[in-house]
């Protein structure tokens, strides 16, 4: 690959999106085909791009772009193994979205102003993904947040209003945080680029006291993205969002963004050795493990579809840094493995929900009942997005509970086994009711909302194709877990990358 | 074997390469194809027919691919695709004691599943990353592991005290379903626990006493709770308790040195039990919905006679060879073996005591039914077909005691008069005991018999626990900094620009002359 290629591809991938983005914020609200061309363009190209860097990285070829940015800290694009992991992540579910919400907004106002920020937040999504800095990440950190924001209060009423404050408090905190700590650790060590295995080992036994506080502070501002405990009330009120909104905020954007800078945080700034010496591992898994049972345990008593899944977010993405706190390259690849299942499974509920929601006026879980029988492929994908949370095989949540399960046996942290099994066990106890409302309850009185939105098929084919799409993918990425394209074998390639830097 | 391991799951392999694998294969094949025919007519005019049929032919594949599976992932998956989809087949007829026992049969089947996938992930980590079972007969288990594969694959077995979930869900469950469920699906549990707990392990052997004990006490209780019950289907449970109990003394012998001899044996039960109780369970769902000719009858007497080991049965040749197992086996100081041989025998009373309560409950059941629509019409074509899907089951079951290797040897060997003398004594004194039962009228107090089972209220407190209707709340701190915000909006000039530029420059200005 020539030199050129390795140095703009990074840049070329983020423009893909952010170029769209600017240019449908000028549209006027009628010019809906030129809007739609342009949306499908920008993701056409960036799958095409994120193709062609993900060959390469496989084969061996790292991507490097800078700019000067800061003194000291240059703003850095890298593509290797492990942000390749969440751009083809995010490109991919990208495109089920930009599809999903097109169906899904038809004829409401300000469409606009809506794919505007949608780009604009894949394409912060993206550079988070690809910067190779510290300093890099914090600004499209920073970006994320406020290309999301108007997302969030997209429909104006005084709900989502509130939903949006509380949104924006939360995660300017948390960015404040995070901005603090990673003064802290540039005037300790710099901002240099990431690398496997960390660049703080020089100055552990000299700066012990400051890299915790800095590694606290950072974590805190990453924990209110990854929803970890004391800091995830915002996510259960922002979904009030419109459907694709908080498909995307729950799968790709927001706490995955948070859980992706702890993995970067904990492998790539600290790296296994000083995490270790500056016994910062356990505290953060114990957090994770707690909210993980917190999160299934408040979602057992939410009557509101999309609450209930909001509370399953905050524990499913506590998961992931479960996997990457357990320190083992085998609970790293749960972890990482995890980051694309939960993904792709927590999308597709949210597309069920949108679509229940459109559909038939259903938002409470109560009026579900018999709701199998009126739309029987949303259905069936909702069946299987949740028996993938619970972790039955053949989904893809099995593989990454597998993988998790062994790493905390083989990191000798049996503790972590007791809390993946129970709460798997409490993952059933809230989602097998739904399903069972869905499939064996007889339908009570009339839906609350009905629309016809298609002549045919139970709902309009653009809500529909998305769902089916990434409901297929949960079930090939369990069955083929072993083949060339999975996650698995990304993940694992990730591993092998970063514990082998000797 | 197919190795899958380059496409599928990592390790993934299917094949049928023990005898114990192949014959379970093929005799739980057979079961579950005589049930799907019998199900053609026996469930024509049911409602939620497509419904019955996508969870009968998930369940079978389930139960298919766990006999098959070389590696954990595999066998798991089966696994939980069977007894996820067996749910739908429990609660098929939708009222309220079908759904009460599929509440309480998926609750154990979820927690069943999640032990054993404990269980299989500290056994694949103690493995080094093998997960084919075949390798995991050279690792050294713990107690743990073994503890949570005997609770894990026991709440499928189903022996006491884990069998809680059988008599509420077999009863519920229609016909043909509960005889796959009985017949084929719970000795799923069965395999496993030979599977995956390698025979000779030296911290197994501390279980082999136990085990044995828990095996005599789960068929005795099997009896015992079924006379205190009158639906034949509770019945046919409750022996479904009492049998898998024997099958767990088995399971048990297999895991000592002298596996070898004990597998055949533990086949053939596992074999003899499914067909047996299947014809059983498929009989007891016609007797419960028609008026039956009179020869019939016979359709329910040789497979209760089998499993009463009458003479010639298979159930004779296999009740001799655990007999004989038995007696042979080493045992801590605290048992016996003539004990245990005693116990033996006492059990093949308990078990004749079973079937004839049984026969009594469904002569009542006829009783009502011919008082209610009058004698039995002429039989349809539907009741023939019924009745060619027994004679099926009927006829593997004559035949396999003489005519399969491993059960010929140990039907040979009860031809001699001590043996059938052995054999025959405790079926006669289960006669005698009846006939004076009936002439004293020996009963316990009505409020004994057909109870609720108290499990339904431990599953209710289940529900409730996981289903709250509230929850304790995070104080939520309320700061309303609005109205000062717009007292501090009031109090900046119309020109907020210039204001806030001014500002920034002054702060720029102090901290540089801080610094």
């Amino acid at each position: 690959m020539s030199p050129f290629w390795l140095s703009y591809l990074p840049l070329a991938i983020i423009l893909s999106s952010l170029l769209p983005g600017l240019i449908i914020f000028t549209l006027k609200e009628q010019q809906v085909k030129l809007r739609i061309s342009l949306n499908l363009l920008g993701v056409t190209v960036k799958l095409i791009l994120v193709l062609i860097m993900w060959q390469a990285v496989k084969a061996g070829d790292i991507f490097y772009f800078s700019v000067p940015f800061l003194p000291g800290a240059d703003l850095v694009l890298q593509g290797d193994a492990l942000s390749l992991l969440f751009v083809v992540l995010s490109s991919v579910l990208w495109l089920a979205t930009t599809i999903y919400a097109i169906g899904y907004l038809e004829n409401s106002p300000l469409r606009s102003r809506f794919f505007g920020y949608f780009s604009l937040c894949v394409s912060a999504t993206v550079g988070l993904a690809l910067s190779g800095n510290l300093v890099s990440f914090l600004l499209f950190y920073e970006l994320l947040t406020l290309a999301t924001f108007p997302l969030v209060v997209h429909r104006g009423t005084p709900q989502s209003l509130a939903a949006g404050r509380r949104y924006l408090a939360y995660t300017l905190g948390g960015g404040l945080l995070l901005l603090t700590g990673v003064a802290l650790l540039h005037s300790l060590v710099q901002s240099p680029q990431f690398v496997p295995g960390g660049y703080v080992s020089a100055v552990v036994s000299e700066h012990s006291g400051l890299l915790q506080l800095a590694f606290g502070l950072m974590i805190a501002g990453l924990g209110v993205k990854a929803a970890l405990l004391p800091l995830h009330g915002w996510l259960p009120q922002a979904m009030v969002a419109p459907a694709p909104v908080s498909a995307l905020l729950h799968a790709v954007a927001v706490v995955k963004a948070g859980a992706f800078g702890i993995i970067r945080l904990v492998y790539d700034v600290f790296g296994v050795e000083s995490m270790q010496l500056l016994q910062l591992a356990e505290p953060l898994m114990l957090l994770a493990a707690a909210t993980i049972l917190y999160g299934s345990w408040r979602a057992l008593a939410q009557q509101d579809i999309k609450r209930r899944l909001a509370y399953s977010t905050i524990s499913q993405v506590s998961y992931i840094t479960v996997g990457v706190a357990m320190l083992g390259p085998l609970a790293a690849v749960g972890g990482l493995v995890h980051l694309v299942h939960q993904g792709v499974m927590k999308i597709t509920l949210f597309f069920c929900a949108g679509n229940y929601a459109e559909t038939l006026g259903v938002h409470k879980i109560n009026e579900l009942n018999g709701a199998g029988r009126r739309m029987p492929l949303t259905s069936v994908a909702f069946t299987l997005g949740a028996l993938g949370m619970i972790g039955i095989p053949p989904t893809a949540g099995f593989i990454s509970k597998w993988y998790l399960g062994l790493g905390a046996v083989a990191s000798d942290n049996q503790l972590m086994l007791l809390v993946f099994v129970f709460s798997g066990l409490l993952n059933a106890a809230y989602f097998l009711p739904i399903i069972y409302r869905l499939w064996f309850l007889p339908q009570r009185g009339s839906w609350p909302d009905e629309q016809r939105l298609s002549a045919r098929l139970e709902t309009h084919w653009m809500l529909l194709l998305p769902m089916l799409f990434t409901a297929l993918l949960i079930i090939l990425m369990g069955l083929f877990a072993s083949t060339g394209i999975s996650p698995l074998s990304w993940a694992e390639l990730i591993v092998e990358r970063e514990f082998s830097y000797d | 074997m197919i190795d899958l391991s380059p496409w599928l799951w990592p390790g993934a392999g299917l094949g049928l390469v023990t005898e114990l694998q192949q014959v379970w294969w093929y005799f739980s094949l057979s079961l579950w194809l005589v049930a799907a025919a019998f199900s053609l007519a026996f469930m024509a005019k049911a409602a939620h027919k497509r419904r019955y049929w996508l969870f009968f032919g998930l369940s079978f594949a389930g139960n298919m691919l766990l006999i098959g599976a070389l590696d954990a992932i595999s066998f798991y998956l089966g696994f939980s695709v069977m007894s996820l989809s067996a749910y739908g087949l429990v609660v098929h007829s939708g009222d309220k004691t079908a759904r009460r026992a599929g509440r309480l049969y998926l609750q154990l089947a979820i927690i069943g599943e999640l032990l054993l996938f404990a269980a299989l992930i500290l056994r694949a980590s103690a493995a080094d990353g093998q997960y084919d079972w075949q390798s995991w007969q050279q690792v050294p288990l713990d107690h743990l592991t073994i503890l949570l594969t005997i609770t894990g694959l026991g709440l499928k077995a189903g022996f006491w005290p884990l069998h809680i979930w059988l008599p509420q869900a077999h009863p519920a469950a229609p016909a043909p379903a509960s005889a796959v469920l009985s017949g084929a699906m719970i000795k799923a549990g069965v395999l496993g626990l030979v599977m995956f707990l390698p025979a000779g392990d030296p911290l197994l052997q501390y279980w082999v006493p136990y085990m044995v004990c828990l095996g005599f006490f789960s068929a005795g209780f099997g009896v015992l709770a079924s006379l205190l019950y009158r639906q034949p289907k509770v019945i046919l449970a409750y022996s479904s308790v009492s049998q898998v109990g024997y099958i767990l003394i088995l399971v048990a012998l297999a895991w000592t040195a002298n596996a070898a001899a004990v597998l055949p044996v533990l086949i053939a039960y596992a074999a003899h039990h499914a067909f047996a109780k299947g014809a059983l369970f498929l009989f007891a769902g016609v007797n419960a919905k028609q008026p039956l000719p009179g020869y019939w009858q016979l359709f329910f007497w040789l497979p209760a006679l089998a499993l009463m080991a009458i003479p010639l049965s298979g159930g004779a040749a296999i009740k001799t060879g655990l007999k004989s197992l038995l007696s042979e086996m080493s045992v801590p100081g605290w048992l016996n073996t003539d004990i245990l041989t005693g116990l033996l025998t006492l059990g093949a009373l308990l078990t004749a005591l079973l079937f004839l309560h049984l026969a009594a409950a469904l002569r009542q059941q006829q009783r009502e039914l011919t008082s209610r629509y009058g004698l039995a019409p002429a039989p349809g074509f539907a009741l023939y077909w019924q009745g060619a899907c027994l004679l099926v089951l009927l006829l593997v079951l004559i035949w396999l005691p003489w005519q399969w290797q491993p059960m010929q040897q140990l039907s040979l060997q009860t031809l001699a008069w001590p043996k059938i003398w052995a054999l025959s004594f405790p079926l006669f004194l289960a006669v005698l005991l009846v006939y004076i039962a009936r002439w004293r009228q020996w009963r316990l107090p009505a409020t004994y018999y057909d109870r609720n089972s108290a499990v339904l209220l431990w599953s209710l407190w289940l529900k409730r626990l996981y289903q709250p209707q509230r929850q304790w709340q995070a104080p939520r701190l309320k700061f309303n900094w609005r109205a000062a915000e717009r007292a501090l909006n009031r109090l900046a000039p119309a020109n907020v620009v210039s204001s806030s530029a001014l500002l920034l420059l002054i702060m720029l200005l102090a901290g540089a002359a801080f610094l």
